[in-house]
């Protein structure tokens, strides 16, 4: 071999090399920013962002077909969901067992919450090392993750009630943190409020981060405030602390003079990257009994609260071999970007008369009770409201006031042991669920 | 259409041009015809010329003329050596075979005929005898196989089992891609299609189970170029709504993965590393395989024209049936009061044949030139092929063009350029799970056989009552169209550059660089004409497009020394080398709903949402391998290590390290009868990379709310430590030549244990991570492969018989998490588990209850077949030939979800008699709906005719032509009740196969042939 040829050979060897050296071994990653990089270098931009990400977060379980809103509707006897891709919507929920096994179904309603539970514990943790950021900002930033994780945390115990549920999780991958009992998951909903309540006192007079159009009117700390107290007096109520929910209650938004609409809304949209509301699905229908257990006005028609929300469909849907039929649907959400509430006027009106019920103060419960009665449901007024039919009558006002907004019926009647009053259709052997079982990949994971 | 129109003219000159170029060029250089040096390392082991043994008196010769022919096809064969024994006097034959060899001494000689396809045979010419007709047979035991990235053995020297597959078997019926035409004709290789939509969408697993959670796809080399094999999703499942939130893998959208792009009729020859064994040498992208596909050169001088043309059709072969209503009461105990409108005493309609009844005709039409002029080799293709299938708006297309170049520059550089450019347009219909009840067998059972559903003369379809979006399976397919548009290029070059040349030395450098570069355009149509269209979503009108843009590009520089003493006792060949490469893919789909007009841009929707999705691998590696030949070439010693870095891996920068051993000694003949006896031992380690972005822990960035942006967790934990999965195989065999070549056999049995599996541990969701990515845990697969090629009959009628037989078995021997469930439907449906001890392939669903009521889960089946075997049989009498190829699965189960449809509509055939128990069944037992998948299918069968010389030597230019009449997948004999044993609703998986949810019902293809070689 000559000088010549080894010379050649060299240069052939080299630019090979050179060419397998025109990349970098290194590659990002291109479809998602890092984590990482979030927790340890976060940047003001991305602190922003992932605060408004508590929203979405919060909100992916919402309103889809297998949602919060509708399951828990359909366990509580105000919808029925027909769907022909999946018969566990009525095998299922008014059957004899949620299976934990099954995410979208028994094991539902846990894994979205405490992925946003997560996400405001990296949030809250980013906040001590993001730069740029002014305390007031970082204050308010604060007091809406942790109203937010209140919103998550109170998914999971609404729906796992006394099953528990843990709660000190912002931990290390892999470590669990305790399942606690219904009582001291609702404290903690409770405190992480009060907190956030605090926050927001010191968070100046705006937000840096983009709030949806569901928190028009609830946009500033000072506004905010009014709905983290609306929710401390939601949670107090459930707590059976009726005191502390009347004085949330004076501090929140609460206002007969207002629409009863007045409130907090989850947004949706059809925009790339937005979520729809799913709740217009042509599978849902309403309970026949909201119509044949409605009251009626002094005309004869019926509570107005039916006409409003529900709407008579050209031909019954039945399932199960015809032991469900209805032949109604809702007109609460008509359009695929109609807002879901999440408190809002009405509801508090009718939260103050629960906790002056449970504080035994039965007069001005009435009053609350029978001023629903008539501007919402253009209902006489009952003049017969005391100890003995107060909570019954709260119960049914909440039941049409609330309906179909967030499984509410089911919630107040277990508080108050009367599941039993709900029906059963599909067979007088399955008694309505109590409560949801704690998800087999949880379980598994805690072996 | 126009497209093509204008593309076969131009393509027809653009060959003939060339092959006046060809022809001009060849006319001005001398014919190479009394070379004897043999080019490059033919083996010519028992010859040894002598230079002593002169030729005799010149005053006592002879001509002698005579032809070489295969000895199965009567082909003549081009380029044999031609030498009188014992001297160093030879020639070679003309490309028709024929040749003339001058001054043989009149006495008795012997001729020895070598080439490096068909070996040597010496025949004995009788004194004054002045022509002979030799017969060759294609030797298996001499054809060379890829053994490295740059080097290759004879086969008997070889120590792996490789297994190889020649054109005339690849083409012998034509298929639509690479891996339909080697079904049945690898042993150890398991190829199925997943569904029967045109275009491909087949997996091919080599034995058995290699990863739970990586790659599933075998390594794809064509002519060095590391090809992409990625099946990329159509994104139907935007309407179909198959994929929910939870699960962003769109897997059910019946995806092709792009090998289908290649034109079959191009490839000369295709080798399948089927372990690590043989394939350790490709790293960390092997372990499910090679696949070395060569692509045809020029060979001969004289340029050789070949034209084909193919007409053929598409038929349904096989429907479901559908239940018989004969009365009004029995209508409407399923569908209500509403039957009485639409049924009506006797009158019947068969849905599934006016939905997949089109038989229009399909066309192939080839034309091919090679040849070599001065220092110029050449070969050029076009392909032009229409398929209509057997559903309207179905069908497959593809225009390939291939130029390959090989060219010498001077005495020690050689060249050679490859390209080929590939349109293909797959029209795949609306099919698989869906659950928007629209997909053509979703919509079947509810369309009970007494509903009328033509469309009015209007064009006008009915809306089907018993569906509350009122979906016309035939409106669908009339109006729904999915396309998938692929321009393909595909460029590769080489250089060997001979550096030192001696009689014991030749040191080389071989470099080569390729690129693979595709873009896919996914375009689906939905109008909002459709029944379903505005009850969906309220959004009349869908349409959506895709377009994924994939880069490969690889480079690679290797140095091969081989060392051959004159004492020809060893022959040793060292090689080493780098290579790098690149995997880009880019994909970016629009849905788009809500249509003006119903215009299918869109840009014309109101509703639009946009997906974009990126990956990038860098790999570098290195090698050496070292090849020795001892004891005369009976002793075979291979080692090799390769070293390899990935950007997939947690450490881009770690070095992992494959090494291989293999030895095989061929046993001195110790029989008569036996030609050749090789006993063969091998140890290999391939890996498995993580997929792009296993090592990553992201934020999804792609959520908003009402326009505001939101930044959210994944809930998916990637490991920063991730590394490549392990694969150690060790592989023994034997194979032998008996009888002059009439048997060949090769037996081998092998283990695969796979370590560092990727897996994915389930966390608990309360931390706020739902999975997490790591290495762990480990599974085997042994099993036996066989091949037994036998030549009972000789003389006028030949029979030629190849049998393959394989049979593997998997177990998971390790886990460090609970066993988990990875595809299927859940356990009440049937689902696969991983689970230590237990097959990794097994089924398991809901057996009984237990004393509380909660199911009890076991394993009801398994999709690892029995065994497969083949059977291919060639018969040749005078001038014709018939091949016919079996192809048979025994054992295997199959999740038939489509009959749990069926069932669950009350329209299946056997719903009275059947039907009703396994729907009671099912609600405690998942095995209601598992079946056996056993089947036998005559894949190919192929009559060829050719056409007697003096009959087609009479058209002039025309030098031979052949007539063919031949069929795929003509008959299939199955228990199964679904429509077509070989299914895979999740498309190509590594353990989740075998799910049948509204497939695309399978199709017969018949074909007749005319190949015209000018």
């Amino acid at each position: 071999m000559t000088i010549q040829l080894t010379k050649k050979a060299l240069v052939g060897l080299c630019t090979v090399l050179g060419l397998s050296g025109c990349g970098s071994m290194d590659v990002p990653d291109l479809n998602n920013p890092s984590l990482d990089d979030f927790r340890e270098r976060p940047t003001r931009p991305a602190v922003l962002t992932a605060t408004t990400g508590l929203l979405v977060g919060h909100r992916a379980g919402v309103a889809a077909l297998n949602g919060y809103v509708a399951q828990l509707g359909v366990i509580g006897r105000e919808a029925y969901v027909f769907d022909p891709a999946d018969p566990r919507s009525v095998e299922e929920l008014l059957g004899p067992t949620l299976d934990p096994g099954g995410p979208a179904f028994g094991g539902n309603h846990w894994t979205s919450p405490y992925l946003n539970i997560r996400n405001a514990n990296a949030l809250l943790d980013a906040l001590n090392k993001v730069p740029n950021t002014p305390d007031p900002e970082k204050e308010g930033i604060r007091g809406f993750a942790k109203t937010m994780q209140a919103l998550d945390f109170l998914v999971v115990v609404n729906t796992r009630d006394s099953n528990g549920a843990p709660i000190d999780v912002n931990l290390p991958i892999g470590e669990l943190a305790p399942i606690v009992g219904k009582d001291a998951v609702l404290e903690r909903i409770a405190a992480l409020l009060d907190e956030g309540n605090a926050h927001l006192g010191n968070a100046g007079d705006a937000f840096a981060f983009q709030l949806s159009p569901g928190f028009a009117g609830f946009n500033t700390p000072a506004t905010f405030r009014q709905f983290n107290r609306a929710l401390a007096g939601r949670v107090a109520v459930y707590r059976g602390l009726y005191p502390e929910a009347l004085t949330a209650l004076s501090q929140s938004f609460l206002n007969p003079s207002a629409s009863l609409d007045l409130g907090v809304y989850h947004s949706f949209g059809t925009n790339s990257g937005d979520t729809d509301n799913g709740l217009i699905s042509v599978n849902i229908f309403a309970h026949p009994s909201t119509v044949t257990d409605a009251e009626l006005q002094d005309d004869g028609t019926v509570d107005d609260r039916v006409g409003r929300k529900l709407v008579r469909l050209s031909a019954a849907a039945s399932a199960a071999d015809g032991k469900l039929s209805s032949q109604w649907g809702f007109r609460l959400y008509t359009t695929n970007n109609a807002p879901v509430p999440i408190i809002r006027n009405e509801e508090l009106i009718l939260l103050r008369a629960e906790a002056n019920i449970g504080a035994r103060n039965f007069g001005p419960a009435a009053d609350d009770l029978n001023f629903i009665r008539t501007t919402s449901g253009r209902l006489a007024p009952r003049l017969d409201i005391d100890e003995t039919n107060a909570l019954d009558e709260l119960l049914k006002q909440k039941r049409y006031s609330l309906l179909f907004e967030g499984g509410h019926r089911w919630l107040d009647l277990r508080r108050y042991g009367r599941l039993d009053t709900l029906p059963r259709e599909l067979d007088p052997d399955f008694a309505p669920h109590e409560r949801f079982p704690i998800p087999a990949a949880e379980m598994n994971a805690r072996k | 259409m126009t497209l093509r129109r204008a593309l076969i003219p131009g393509c027809v000159f653009a060959l003939f041009s060339l092959e006046t170029l060809a022809q001009d060029a060849s006319s001005t250089a001398p014919a190479a015809e009394t070379q004897t040096s043999a080019p490059a390392a033919a083996p010519q082991p028992d010859v040894t010329p002598s230079p002593a043994a002169a030729a005799p008196a010149p005053a006592a010769v002879r001509t002698v003329r005579g032809r070489v022919a295969d000895r199965l096809t009567n082909d003549g064969l081009p380029l044999v050596r031609v030498i009188i024994k014992g001297t160093t006097q030879g020639v070679e034959t003309e490309l028709d075979g024929t040749f003339t060899l001058p001054n043989v001494p009149t006495g008795p000689v012997t001729l020895l005929f070598s080439s490096q396809d068909y070996g040597e045979r010496e025949v004995r010419v009788g004194a004054n005898q002045r022509s002979v007709e030799v017969a060759l047979e294609n030797i298996f035991s001499e054809e060379m196989v890829v053994v490295g990235r740059a080097s290759e053995v004879a086969r008997k020297n070889l120590a792996n089992s490789v297994a190889s597959v020649n054109a005339e078997d690849i083409n012998r019926a034509p298929s639509q891609t690479v891996d339909q035409a080697l079904q049945g004709k690898v042993a150890g290789a398991n190829i199925q299609s997943n569904g029967g939509a045109p275009g491909g969408g087949l997996q091919m697993r080599l034995r058995g189970v290699s990863t739970i959670n990586g790659s599933t796809a075998p390594l794809y080399v064509i002519d060095g170029v590391l090809v992409s094999d990625v099946a990329i999703a159509s994104g139907v499942f935007a309407i179909t709504e198959s994929v929910t939130g939870s699960n962003p893998n769109a897997t059910q959208d019946n995806q092709v993965n792009r090998i289908a792009d290649i034109n079959p009729n191009d490839i000369e020859s295709i080798e399948v590393l089927k372990g690590a064994s043989a394939a350790a040498i490709y790293g960390s992208k092997a372990a499910n395989g090679v696949v070395i596909i060569n692509t045809k050169r020029g060979r001969s001088s004289e340029p050789q024209f070949d034209v084909t043309q193919r007409v053929g059709m598409y038929t349904l072969a096989n429907k479901i049936g559908t239940r018989r209503f004969e009365s009004l009461e029995e209508a409407r105990e399923v569908f209500g009061e509403v039957a009485e409108q639409y049924f009506v005493p006797g009158r019947r309609f068969d849905h599934e044949s006016a939905l997949a009844g089109r038989r229009d005709l399909s066309t192939e039409t080839l034309a091919s030139v090679s040849g070599a002029t001065g220092n110029t080799k050449y070969f050029a293709s076009a392909l032009i092929k229409n398929d209509e299938g057997i559903i309207a708006n179905t069908g497959y297309e593809k225009q390939s063009f291939r130029l390959n170049l090989g060219q010498k520059l001077g005495e020690s550089v050689e060249v050679n350029v490859a390209t080929n450019l590939v349109h293909t347009l797959g029209q795949r219909g609306l099919t698989n799970n869906d659950n928007a009840t629209i997909s053509n067998y979703m919509v079947l059972p509810y369309a009970p056989e007494f509903l009328p559903l033509e469309a009015n003369a209007e064009g006008v379809y009915p809306e089907n009552p018993f569906l509350r979006n009122r979906a016309n399976p035939l409106q669908t397919a009339a109006l729904v169209k999915n396309d998938e548009d692929v321009w393909r290029f595909i460029g590769s070059g080489d250089l060997t550059w001979h550096l030192w040349k001696t009689d014991a030395h030749h040191l080389r450098v071989l470099a080569n660089a390729g690129v693979d570069r595709f873009q896919q355009e996914n375009t689906l149509f939905f109008p909002p004409e459709l029944n379903f269209e505005p009850l969906d979503d309220g959004l009349p009108g869908s349409s959506l497009f895709g377009t994924s843009q994939v880069r490969n590009l690889n480079t690679g520089l290797n140095l091969v020394h081989t060392y051959r003493p004159a004492s020809r006792s060893l022959a040793a060949t060292t090689s080493g080398g780098i290579q790098f490469e690149e995997r880009n893919i880019d994909s970016v789909y629009i849905v788009s709903k809500n249509l003006n007009a119903g215009q299918q841009n869109v840009d014309s929707g109101t509703v639009v949402s946009l997906r974009h999705n990126r990956s990038l691998v860098r790999d570098r590696g290195y090698y050496v391998q070292e090849e020795l030949l001892l004891l005369d070439e009976r002793l075979t010693l291979v080692g090799a290590l390769r070293g390899e870095q990935s950007s997939a891996n947690g450490n881009p920068n770690a070095l992992f390290l494959y090494p291989k051993l293999a030895t095989a000694y061929r046993v001195p003949s110790f029989h008569p009868k036996v030609n050749e006896f090789k006993v063969r031992a091998a140890y290999g380690e391939t890996g498995n990379q993580p997929l792009y972005g296993m090592k990553f822990n992201g934020l999804r960035a792609t959520g908003n709310i009402a326009g505001s942006p939101g930044l959210v967790g994944t809930g998916i934990a990637g490991d920063p430590n991730i590394k490549p999965e392990r694969q150690r195989e060790v592989e023994a065999g034997v194979d032998a030549l008996l009888f002059g070549g009439d048997v060949v056999a090769e037996v081998s049995v092998y283990q695969r244990n796979i370590s560092d599996l990727l897996l994915q541990r389930a966390l608990a969701p309360s931390g706020g991570f739902t999975t997490q990515i790591f290495n762990g845990g480990a599974l085997r697969n042994r099993g036996v492969e066989a091949m037994l090629q036998v030549t009972p009959l000789r003389g006028s009628l030949e029979w030629t018989s190849a049998t393959t037989f394989a049979l593997n078995r998997s177990r998971v021997t390790d886990l460090p998490v609970p066993a988990f469930l990875t595809g299927g439907f859940g356990t009440s449906l049937g689902a696969f588990r991983i689970e230590q001890g237990a097959s990794a392939t097994q089924i398991v669903g809901n057996a009984g209850v237990d004393e509380n009521g909660n199911p009890i889960v076991r394993k009801i089946g398994d999709t690892e077949p029995t065994f497969r075997m083949s059977f291919t049989n060639t018969l040749k009498y005078r001038d014709f030939s018939l091949s016919f190829l079996f192809d048979w699965q025994q054992g295997s189960d199959i999740i038939n979800l489509t009959r749990l449809i069926y069932d669950g509509a009350g329209t299946s055939p056997d719903f009275t008699t059947g039907g009703r128990e396994r729907l009671a069944l099912r609600r405690t037992h998942a095995s209601a709906y598992l079946e056996d998948a056993t089947f036998l299918k005559l894949r190919e069968v192929t009559l060829m005719y050719q056409l007697p010389r003096e009959w087609v030597t009479m058209i002039p230019a025309v030098k031979s032509a052949r007539l063919s009449l031949s069929g795929r997948n003509l008959l299939t004999f199955t228990g199964y009740s679904g429509l077509d044993p070989e299914v895979s609703n999740f498309g190509n998986q590594a353990i989740a196969r075998n799910v049948d949810v509204a497939p695309f019902p399978p199709s017969r293809s018949f074909w007749t042939s005319l190949d015209v070689g000018f």
